[in-house]
């Protein structure tokens, strides 16, 4: 593959290389009656097409949020900023509304935790996914129909004409995702943000849809950002992955480097919690993390897992931990050395964690 | 493997029974929905005794004996056909002026219809516009809108309308603008509380995320979800404004004589009650069944038009 790209001209590969989201120093701020909630903070990451970029860490780490303020969603008392923030080369950071409204849907879909609630109630599935496509598209409904019955079969539902003249409480979970996939895709997105798209569903159905997106991945040359907790996932799908952890990415790269010797304690954490069938003997318990993940309100100083961190030192309290590079496209905000073994075992000595 | 739920009412039906071959063919919603509506007992008896005083009322001139405001001097105060001294040449009596009490029922069924029915539909768009902005948008929108909600529940209806036609000379056209105009608030509360959970449904956040805009996420997503509760609404307030059209045309402040509405023929018949309790009775009964029967059809739509099919 990676021949294949460098015997063509370097026009091609450059479009190629052209990432199809990018993403630079984004923040979100919520303005709460007693203080301002940091919920982003100078997160970046870019996504090409053909990539799938997992965004994992634990409830209220910003996930969502990051979605959201990509998609231009946030709640009202919601500020975003960013240094970049660009869809296939437009500058969204200053879009209207209007304009954000063109996009979504059309060249960027996002797909949501419950697809049980995700559809709406009143009206047949062919009507909402046709809606979707006349809304960015001059197009007659005939067109739309003939678009939304082919890609009901492209994600691998029988007889999509009898399905299309169907309400959403006459299908299944698994079912109603597949649709919210299809719908999303209508316009043929560049990108698609997935937030938690399989935790509803159960465990058999989790593996049909994860499979399902690696096939229309490479058949709809799609750039995704999937958003999940499920580690497995990750290790499954993802080609690179992002951590975050208190609104702030502690540690990204390729999927294969972070997972074979992640460098911060946290990635550590979350890895040491999945149990691996096998070696987990009596009496052995599951790993955990141990403590509740910090307030993000207020002044954000230090780093924010230092309170959980069994690696923690003194100069963690203070100043903005800087992201530190292992390899160009892999780093980690830590105030420790890069490690090629991992954080694993290493726990300081009691003495000299200051907390 | 079947992931299609029919909602089958497999307690009506007989276990013997053949499959229906309409089970073979892919049932549409449409159907589903009027194989429910032929068997909810409410709605059928509901319906047809509304849609029956509608048909009585549209076609008045063609079914009433005589018209409203003939009078026959000589045959004064008549019972009804059921009474000792009635005759079918007026079944249900005649009024202290000799008309026909029947053609004046017909006739009054008309204007208390068209009065009940345009004021509830004007209060309906009012206040789901009204309800909906507010529930939607939120924060300081919906402040103002509940302070005009809060503004518009301490008129008292019969009061305001006693006001403004003590002021102006009363006609059909002023009673609707002024139902219409002081009984929009149900809606409003209805709509905005339903916009208000709606919103944080997950389907308008996935609207969002495909590029609707406010105003068809307004119209289009959440108002279809929100119709089945307004018509049943709507169908309450007929049946309250019915009843307030009477009281108002009962004190004399509704429509103005001679034009009948079954609360002015109340009325006009509350000073012979007690001799002759038929001319109170006749239309107060009316008002009974047909109030009932709307509420039923009220109820039977709801049940029949929800998609979660509670039938």
């Amino acid at each position: 593959m990676r021949a294949a790209a460098q015997l063509v001209g370097t026009a091609a590969r450059s479009a190629e290389a052209a990432p199809a989201l990018v993403v630079e120093g984004l923040s979100v701020d919520i303005a709460l009656p007693h203080g301002t909630l940091h919920a982003v903070n100078d997160v970046s990451f870019s996504v090409r097409a053909g990539e799938t970029l997992c965004i994992v860490g634990e409830s209220g780490c910003g996930k969502t949020i990051t979605s959201l303020a990509l998609m231009h969603l946030l709640p009202r008392q919601a500020r975003r900023t960013a240094r970049a923030l660009q869809l296939e080369g437009r500058d969204l950071r200053n879009a209207s509304e209007k304009e954000m409204a063109l996009l979504r849907g059309n060249r960027i879909g996002m797909i949501f935790q419950d697809p049980m609630t995700s559809l709406n109630p009143v009206y047949t599935i062919g009507n909402q996914l046709e809606e979707v496509y006349l809304r960015h598209r001059r197009s007659s409904r005939a067109e739309a129909r003939e678009r939304a019955e082919y890609l009901l079969e492209r994600v691998g539902i029988s007889s999509p004409a009898m399905r299309l003249a169907q309400y959403p409480h006459q299908l299944s979970g698994g079912l109603r995702q597949r649709m919210m996939i299809a719908m999303t895709l209508m316009c043929g997105p560049s990108v698609l943000i997935a937030d938690e798209p399989t935790t509803a569903l159960d465990v058999t159905v989790q593996a049909e849809i994860l499979r399902l997106f690696a096939d229309l991945q490479s058949e709809f040359n799609l750039a995704i950002i999937l958003i999940t907790h499920d580690l497995g996932i990750v290790a499954r799908i993802g080609s690179s992955v992002a951590v975050m952890y208190g609104g702030r990415v502690v540690e990204a790269g390729r999927v294969a480097d972070v997972f074979h010797a992640p460098q911060h304690p946290y990635t550590q954490g979350l890895l040491d919690c999945i149990p691996v069938p096998g070696t987990a003997r009596q009496q052995h318990r599951l790993g955990s993390i141990p403590g509740l993940v910090p307030s993000l309100v207020g002044e954000q100083k230090g780093c924010s897992f230092r309170n959980r961190c069994s690696h923690a030192l003194a100069e963690c309290k203070d100043g903005l931990i800087a992201l530190r590079d292992v390899q160009p496209g892999w780093g980690y905000r830590c105030v420790l050395p890069p490690d090629p073994a991992g954080r694993h075992g290493k726990a300081v000595p009691a003495s000299l964690v200051a907390v | 493997m079947s992931e299609m739920e029919v909602p089958i009412p497999a307690v009506s039906q007989p276990v013997l029974a053949a499959p229906a071959p309409a089970a073979s063919q892919p049932l549409t919603p449409r159907r589903l929905m009027l194989r429910r509506a032929s068997r909810h007992v409410g709605l059928i008896i509901g319906g047809s005794v509304f849609l029956f005083v509608v048909i009585v009322a549209l076609f008045a001139p063609y079914i009433a004996p005589y018209g409203p405001y003939d009078q026959d001097a000589a045959r004064r105060l008549m019972d009804p056909i059921w009474s000792a001294g009635g005759s079918w040449a007026h079944p249900l009596g005649t009024d202290a002026l000799g008309r026909d009490v029947l053609s004046r029922m017909i006739y009054g069924a008309r204007i208390s219809l068209y009065i009940s029915v345009t004021a509830s539909l004007i209060a309906a768009f009012i206040g789901t516009v009204i309800g909906m902005i507010g529930g939607y948008y939120g924060g300081r929108i919906d402040a103002v809108v509940l302070y005009i909600i809060n503004v518009k529940l301490s008129l008292p209806i019969v009061l305001v309308a006693l006001a403004v036609i003590s002021i102006t000379a009363s006609s059909v056209g002023l009673l609707i603008a002024i139902l219409g105009l002081l009984t929009w608030d149900r809606y409003a509360l209805v709509t905005r509380s339903m916009t208000q959970q709606m919103r944080e449904r997950e389907f308008i956040l996935a609207a969002r995320g495909a590029g609707a805009s406010d105003l068809y996420i307004i119209t289009r997503e959440l108002l279809p979800n929100l119709l089945d509760q307004i018509i049943v609404l709507v169908t309450l307030e007929v049946a309250i404004l019915i009843l307030v059209e009477a009281a108002l045309s009962f004190l004399g402040l509704g429509v103005p004589p001679p034009t009948p509405t079954w609360g002015s023929i109340i009325s006009e018949g509350r000073g012979m009650m007690f001799f002759k309790p038929h001319m109170v009775m006749i239309p107060g009964v009316a008002i009974l069944i047909l109030v009932i029967a709307i509420n039923l059809a009220g109820d039977g739509i709801r049940d029949v038009t929800a998609p979660e099919g509670r039938a």
